[in-house]
């Protein structure tokens, strides 16, 4: 195989014939990820007249994915054109992804057993984006897709520069007993909806499999307690001892033996309790920096900072750059390699309309409030009546948010300062917007005002209910920014 | 401040009126989705076939098929798009008015694609991408084939004559 001749990349061409195999694998894998509660619930029903019906709905939605990823390899094809990368495919649905060479970051050459078995591989092209764009080419010969790394890479010398070796010099350190903190001080109440939404949704499953047996249970031994006064008293105390006993695990797993360490061209962040995790944060992919506290944590002056990166590689999402911050000084550290914060500088600032809160009011808390009403009106009749009282909540609280918002402007830089009870704060540098939005209701527009939501590659930030006018403003400097910076945003 | 460009001010397209064609197909076909899910579901389900339930149900179908019909007028009228010197505009929504302008240096690929009621009437979508996340990737509905496609060569042009030579 070493006198392979150089395949023509400007030749559209198809996948390798043996990535047919791979390809009807990944169907049959998708198509048991899709209908699994399906094939569990036949299988363990016995058979009667009605699963008949079952078995076919499988075997249509079984062929039809056999049948829809044949044509994709069929109608798949790749190729260079220009300066560009070309994938064309579909046959229904026909798509054409170009990528502009240039903007080609990495090319991934990946293999799962099956494709060591068949001596095929998978190129991924990376570009500076997300996976939205799917460039994949599921299957190529290896020696090709090795050719057509170097030839992609070639064409444009583009290299990641990572932090390569830090100069170990940490900035931040969490003892034992800072962890204790952040778990005592966490949002309990969020915690315990983490639980309620989790046990919910194992509930649901085994009740998926195993039919009533288990709300028939649940059912009986509720009805053996009755609902007195102290039962719910201690029903809600150990509702918040467990919420504090989750928070403290879940800050021991996130940030047990946490170290930030600083490096020229970026910080290392390590922690870990079960098991050790680094993520590197290169200064030049921050795209903006929030860092925010609850009611509790805001008094302690504790706040958890984060770097929005943008994710070039293949990040999970759940991997966030968080670092938790325990004195004023650690954060203008963090913030010097980006942007110091806007509000020591001389700045403009900015408020948002104080329609703000009744229009929220309108829209979120009335209808809510109802619901809530009518829902709870089965149960408690007349009681019920205080569930409308969540309207007026929603107003207070987005009083007090509307009083408290500030933007801060500079030339170079944005900076938001909100919260209810707590505190968030976002700084962002206008060059590193990837695309920006006006939003408009017919309300708004009838009094001159306006939502905008900046884009970067690391999220969004939105500013809501600014006048018209200052809407309009930002927007165009922004443009104006993004379009005349010769930096990098990456 | 003042000198800068003035995106508010900039002209604007409106796509091609043979999308409102492709849409209210769309619309027929889930129109006959729901009058098909109506009537099986009346002749199905007992409860449904006593004399208020029916009624109400076949008045809220079709007061829903009305409505999507209006929504669609509506939506075609507001859908635009332009392109300045630097960035693109488009423009949609029914409920809420949305403005996007995203600068050509900020994007990373685009595609044009086409579904089969689209490819009837030689319209496309254009997709452009940017590196951001959820939401900030801009998609012209309702173009003519070419003009998509020479959108998609300028913005090309565009970015390879700007790219500043690389330090």
């Amino acid at each position: 195989m070493k006198n392979l001749q150089k395949p023509d990349w400007l030749q559209p061409q198809r996948q390798s014939a043996s990535g047919l195999l791979i390809i009807l694998y990944r169907a049959v894998i998708t198509f048991i990820k899709a209908i699994w509660p399906v094939l569990v619930i036949i299988l363990f029903r016995e058979s009667s007249g009605k699963s008949s019906g079952l078995q076919l709905m499988v075997a249509v939605i079984g062929i039809a994915v056999l049948v829809s990823s044949l044509i994709n390899f069929y109608y798949f094809r790749f190729f260079i054109q220009q300066n560009d990368m070309v994938i064309r495919k579909g046959l229904i649905n026909k798509k054409t992804i170009t990528i502009p060479l240039k903007n080609i970051q990495a090319v991934h050459i990946e293999q799962t057993w099956m494709h060591q078995l068949l001596k095929i591989a998978r190129v991924k092209i990376d570009t500076a984006g997300t996976d939205k764009a799917e460039a994949t080419i599921d299957a190529i010969a290896i020696e090709k897709a090795a050719m057509l790394r170097t030839f992609l890479m070639e064409s444009e010398k583009v290299e990641i520069d990572l932090v390569t070796k830090p100069a170990d010099e940490a900035l931040i350190t969490l003892s034992a007993v800072d962890v204790l903190k952040l778990g005592l001080t966490a949002n309990h109440i969020q915690t315990f909806f983490i639980i309620l939404a989790f046990s919910m949704s194992m509930y649901q499953n085994l009740e998926d499999i195993f039919g009533n047996i288990i709300s028939r249970f649940v059912e009986e031994s509720s009805s053996l307690i009755a609902f007195t006064t102290s039962a719910i008293l201690s029903l809600a105390v150990l509702v918040l001892i467990v919420s504090i006993v989750v928070s403290l695990l879940r800050m021991a797993l996130l940030y047990f033996d946490f170290q930030l360490s600083g490096a020229e061209k970026g910080f290392r962040i390590r922690s870990g309790l079960t098991s050790i995790r680094q993520n590197l944060v290169p200064f030049s992919k921050i795209q903006f920096i929030s860092w925010k506290a609850n009611w509790v944590r805001r008094r302690l002056n504790f706040y958890v900072l984060e770097f929005h990166q943008a994710n070039v590689e293949e990040n999970k999402r759940t991997q966030k750059a968080l670092v938790p911050v325990m004195n004023a000084e650690a954060i203008e550290k963090l913030l010097a390699p980006y942007h110091p914060e806007i509000i020591q500088q001389e700045h403009a600032e900015h408020q948002i309309h104080r329609a703000y809160a009744w229009r929220r009011m309108l829209i979120t808390g009335l209808p809510m409030g109802i619901l809530f009403t009518g829902i709870a009106w089965f149960f408690m009749q007349q009681y019920a009546i205080f569930f409308m009282l969540w309207i007026p909540f929603i107003y207070f609280s987005n009083r007090v948010y509307q009083k408290i918002y500030r933007l801060y402007t500079t030339e170079e830089a944005m900076q938001v300062y909100s919260g209810i009870w707590g505190r968030e704060l976002q700084l962002l540098q206008w060059y590193k917007i990837q695309k920006v939005s006006l939003h408009q209701s017919n309300w708004q527009k009838r009094n001159q005002v306006a939502t905008i939501i900046l884009y970067t590659a690391g999220g969004h930030i939105r500013v809501p209910y600014i006048s018209l006018e200052l809407a309009n403003s930002i927007i165009n400097y922004a443009l104006y920014k993004i379009e005349s910076t010769q930096k990098n945003w990456l | 401040m003042a000198s800068l460009p003035k995106a508010e001010e900039a002209e604007l397209r409106p796509i091609e009126k043979d999308y409102l064609k492709v849409m209210r197909i769309e619309w027929l076909i889930i129109s006959g989705i729901l009058i098909i899910a109506l009537l099986v579901l009346i002749f199905m389900v007992p409860a449904f076939q006593l004399f208020p339930a029916y009624f109400l149900l076949a008045v809220l179908t079709l007061l829903v098929i009305i409505m999507y019909y209006l929504f669609q007028t509506l939506a075609f009228k507001k859908k635009a798009y332009g392109l300045r010197e630097r960035d693109v505009i488009y423009q949609n929504g029914v409920i809420i008015q949305q403005t996007s302008i995203c600068p050509f240096n900020r994007i990373q690929n685009s595609s044009v694609s086409s579904g089969p009621f689209e490819r009837k009437y030689g319209l496309a979508t254009l997709h452009l991408y940017t590196a951001g996340t959820t939401g900030a990737d801009i998609h012209i509905k309702g173009l003519k084939e070419e003009t998509a496609q020479s959108i998609k060569e300028y913005i090309a042009k565009k970015i390879a004559d700007e790219e500043p030579a690389k330090a």
